[in-house]
This record gives C-alpha cells, structure tokens and sequence, in this order.
C-alpha cells in the first residue's frame, strides 16, 4: 500500500489529503474530529454536495491507513477532479465565481451556525466552468460574537485582485503568481486613485483595514485581546451579503484592447476552410477517443467545443489573451461544456512554487492530457519568442502521445504582421523544415493543407521521447 | 452617516506608515468591528484615546510586542 502525501496540504493540523491507487482521501486527525462530528452533524456538506458546491465526502474505514507515521481517526474520499488548478491560472469571471461561491457558502452555512477558518481561493477548483469548494475540514463551528477570521485573506485572495481589473484595468495573474498569497491590501491601496478611496465598500474593505492595521500597530496587544468576539451575527451575515452583493456587480474595466478577443469574427479563414480544419479535428477525436485533451492557445474556445461534440470528455484550454479566455469561459458557461480555460504563456508556464518548490505544482507537473491541438498557436512561440522549432516541438510532444499541431507560413499575413516590425531572423521557418523536424520522433498520420495561405495542420503520433 | 463622518475623519487622520508588530489580520478585524457598528465605535475611541495618551506619556516603543517582531521584519 502506498500513500501520497498531497503536497499542498501540509497546514492544517485538522487533516490531511493522501492519493492510493489514483484515489483521493482525506485523513482527518484527532484534532480535527471533533469540529468535523459538529459539522457533519448539521449535513451542511452532504447539502452542498449534492448542489455541487462542496465535494463530495465519504467516509471510509480508516483501518485501511493505518501506518506508523499516519493516525486518522476519520478517513473521507472525495472524487478525484480532472484537473487542479491555481487562480494566478484564472481568469477575470472565474475568479470572480471562485469568490461568489466562497460568499454564499459563507452565507448559508452561517444560517447552520458554522464559519469557515480561512478564505483561501485554493480551495476552490473547477469542474469545467464549475467552481467546487474542496477542502471541508475548514469548516468549523460559529462562535457567538466572532468576526470572520479570513476577511484579510478574502481581500487578498479574491477581492483586490478582482479590484486591480475592475478598476485599473490590470490583470492579476502575474502578480498573483509572483505572490501565492494574493495582492496586500496595504501596496493594492497605494495604486488607487485617491478619489476611489472614497467609494464605501473600497472603502471599508480595503482603505479602512490598512488604517486600523496602522493605527493597531502602536497599541499594546492586551488592549486589542478579545475584540475580536464583539461582532454581532447579524453584522457578520451583513458583511457577507454586501460584499457578495459587491462582488457580484465586478466587472473588467473596458476590455476592447485585447489582441485575439475579437479573433473568432475576424480571423483569416474563409468558412470553407473553417469546416475543413473542424473536419480535420473532430476527425482527430473520434478516431484516437482521447479523453483528456489540452487545446494550447484555445483562443474562444471553438475548437475545444469541436473536440468536446466529437467525443473528448475533457478538455483543458490555454491562453495568453484575457479577453478569450473570457469568451472562452463564457462559451464553456453558456453551452454546459466540460471546457476549462486557463492562462498560459507557453513561453513561461507556471513553475513550481510555494512551501519546498512543489506546494503548487507547475503546469508539466500536472500534465494528463491524452491528446493535445496546438491550432494557431506554434507561430506565437517559434517566431513570436524566438523559440527555435525543435524546441518548440520537443516540447510539445511532452505532452501527449499524439495531437494536432497547425503551421503557419510565412506567406500568411498574420505571420507577415508580425514579422513587419522585425528583422526576419528565421531562415529555416518552413513547412518542409517543421514536417521534418517533427518526423524525427513522430509518425505523421494525416496532414491538410487548411488555407489558401498555405497553413497546414499535422496529426501526430509520438514514436520516440 | 455619522458613522460616514467619523470614517473620513479616520481616513484623514490616520496617516501611519505601516511598519506593523502585529498580526495584519488586526487591521481586518477592527475594520470588521467598525462595520459590525456600536462595538466597534466603543474600539475607535478606545484605540484613538490610546493614541491620544501617548503623545503625553513617553514609553519605550522597542518594548511591547518584541517577540513578534522578528517575524515580521
């Protein structure tokens, strides 16, 4: 028998997440039962599962973990999830989801009389465009008076991030990525313009928590003891529902100036090379019946649509641009796609971070695609990054056993764009040179000239790593 | 919106560099109180009449809150 430790759950001394066989289980210690008996006492989690907003839990016969260096007293299993990911991955709306579900969830289970110890959005997963809260031992027992205890982490983690893009206009992925814990409400307040300051919820969540935190600074800690149990529920239910309230009105300040968003009405295909390349695709799928597919520069997600209808039952997307993902979102939203769509710059993926490099594994880490399409996409690296094509390539058959990989030719006037402004540096950038390159270690199994322009789409198989 | 009035004025006076010995969750907290309502009035005046005493009474900034400053810092 042998027992993965989860490596993000290491915190809480309540519990811990292990893998066996490709299972998922949740081993609550003797620290952690009694609040866990309180609260599975309510069925607040049976409840909310069967909604969909908290995972499922089950609990099993701990005899089966036991192990010298493991003591649980309570064993749950939860479904695996097809894919992790991290809110410096999210987009604008997800993270906005993440966030309303967190409220709500705060919302009903305070009407249960249960509080949540923290307000990580590393809690929350998707299943597809579905947010899903995954970690219930944060749950615990409200006690009269209390203040919410993960207010800083909500503004941190949800809050100012979702506030840089509504009202600056930045996104928060980068930031969120240099800090795993969210954006400081002390340096998000520098960046405001003096007049927002003076709008009441950025005041009372964002300017008034960094002043009091400064006034609180120069005060004995004995005379700051105990505030925190004056809080009436009333106000606590208050604070929530405003702030879901808030929240939900939050949208991208202007997003017209995004390169690719407006890619799927403009883009350089006639509609019968449209269905000749949606052929080739779905084609693809329902020959390899894949079930795990990443669709690398996913842009709207048309094709990940495609490769959904044709039988894949998973499909992660990546993209660089903002506004697609957010069309991509939407998309998965609207037509109930199992699609989700993910910030990715190919060039420089997200690594692998937190406690001891490897609390949030980087994207190769947490590969499982079956297949992979790369449509449209290698021209953005290879020539866009100057990533040489074998590297480009080598890097791409890592990760999946077969995919579609689009070239894109010169003569094609989105590469010609791209190249105007710039020395052509690219004397080997050529359909015959990528054909060959990819043949060193894959079977090619079908190619198709898709445009007048001359791109062309290969089907691969990896025969060599 | 006289809890408005006295906010601003918060906003105004309290112009700290944050350099905090405490755990940030303390600024949270109070901000909680203040939107909880009369508890947390009763905390402002506290804190402010804290501040108010200081400025007549010298103490030894370095001493409270030593242990904690290590961590911070």
């Amino acid at each position: 028998m042998s027992l993965f430790p989860d490596p993000a759950s290491f915190r809480d001394p309540k519990g811990k997440v292990v893998q066996k066989d490709e299972r998922i289980f949740r081993l609550i210690s003797e620290q952690g039962v009694k609040d866990y008996e309180l609260v599975k006492a309510t069925n607040f989690i049976s409840r909310m599962s069967k909604l969909d907003k908290i995972i499922q839990a089950t609990e099993v016969d701990p005899a089966k973990f036991e192990s010298p260096d493991i003591s649980a007293s309570i064993v749950l299993e939860h479904p695996r999830l097809p894919f992790i990911s991290y809110p410096y991955e999210w987009c604008f709306p997800m993270l906005k989801k993440a966030a309303q579900l967190h409220l709500e969830l705060q919302i009903e289970a305070l009407e249960e009389n249960l509080v949540f110890s923290d307000a990580s959005a590393y809690n929350i997963q998707f299943q597809g465009p579905h947010p899903i809260f995954i970690d219930v031992l944060s749950l615990k027992p409200y006690k009269e008076g209390q203040i919410w205890e993960g207010h800083r982490q909500f503004s941190e983690q949800f809050l100012n991030p979702l506030l840089l893009r509504s009202l600056l206009g930045v996104c928060h992925n980068s930031w969120y990525r240099g800090n795993l814990e969210g954006i400081p409400s002390d340096e998000f307040s520098k960046l405001l313009p003096w007049y927002k300051k003076f709008s009441k919820n950025i005041f009372l969540h964002v300017v008034l928590p960094v002043r009091m935190n400064n006034l609180a600074q120069n005060q004995k800690i004995d005379s700051l003891s105990g505030l925190g149990s004056n809080l009436p529920k009333v106000s606590l239910k208050n604070i929530f529902t405003k702030l879901l309230s808030w929240v939900s009105g939050l949208h991208p300040l202007s997003s017209s100036g995004s390169t690719w968003g407006s890619y799927d009405s403009m883009h350089c295909y006639q509609q019968e090379e449209v269905e000749k390349k949606q052929r080739f695709i779905s084609n693809f799928i329902q020959s390899t019946k894949p079930q795990t597919v990443w669709d690398l520069g996913c842009n709207t997600g048309e094709y990940s649509e495609i490769a959904l209808k044709s039988g894949a039952h998973h499909v992660v997307g990546f993209d660089y641009d903002q506004s697609s993902l957010e069309k991509a979102f939407a998309r998965a939203e609207n037509n109930k796609l199992n699609l989700l769509p993910l910030f990715l710059d190919g060039a420089n993926p997200s690594p692998n971070q937190g406690w001891n490099s490897e609390e949030r594994p980087g994207l190769l880490k947490r590969k499982n695609a079956d297949a992979v399409l790369a449509l449209a996409f290698e021209h953005h690296l290879t020539i866009g990054r100057n990533i040489p094509i074998p590297h480009f390539l080598e890097w791409l058959i890592s990760l999946a056993p077969i995919g579609v990989v689009e070239f894109i030719p010169k003569e094609d006037p989105n590469l010609q764009r791209m190249l105007s402004l710039r020395e052509d540096v690219f004397p080997d950038y050529t359909e015959q040179n990528f054909r060959n390159i990819l043949e060193k270690k894959c079977r090619i199994i079908q190619s198709a000239t898709v445009s007048k322009t001359g791109r062309t789409l290969f089907w691969y198989e990896v025969t060599k790593q | 919106m006289k809890l408005f009035f006295i906010l601003f004025f918060l906003l105004v006076l309290s112009v700290v560099p944050a350099y905090s010995y405490l755990d940030p969750g303390a600024g949270s907290m109070l901000a909680q109180l203040i939107m909880g309502g009369v508890a947390g009035l009763v905390v402002l005046f506290k804190l402010y009449w804290g501040k108010f005493k200081s400025l007549f009474v010298k103490t030894d900034s370095t001493t409270p809150e030593k242990d904690n400053s290590s961590q911070t810092e």
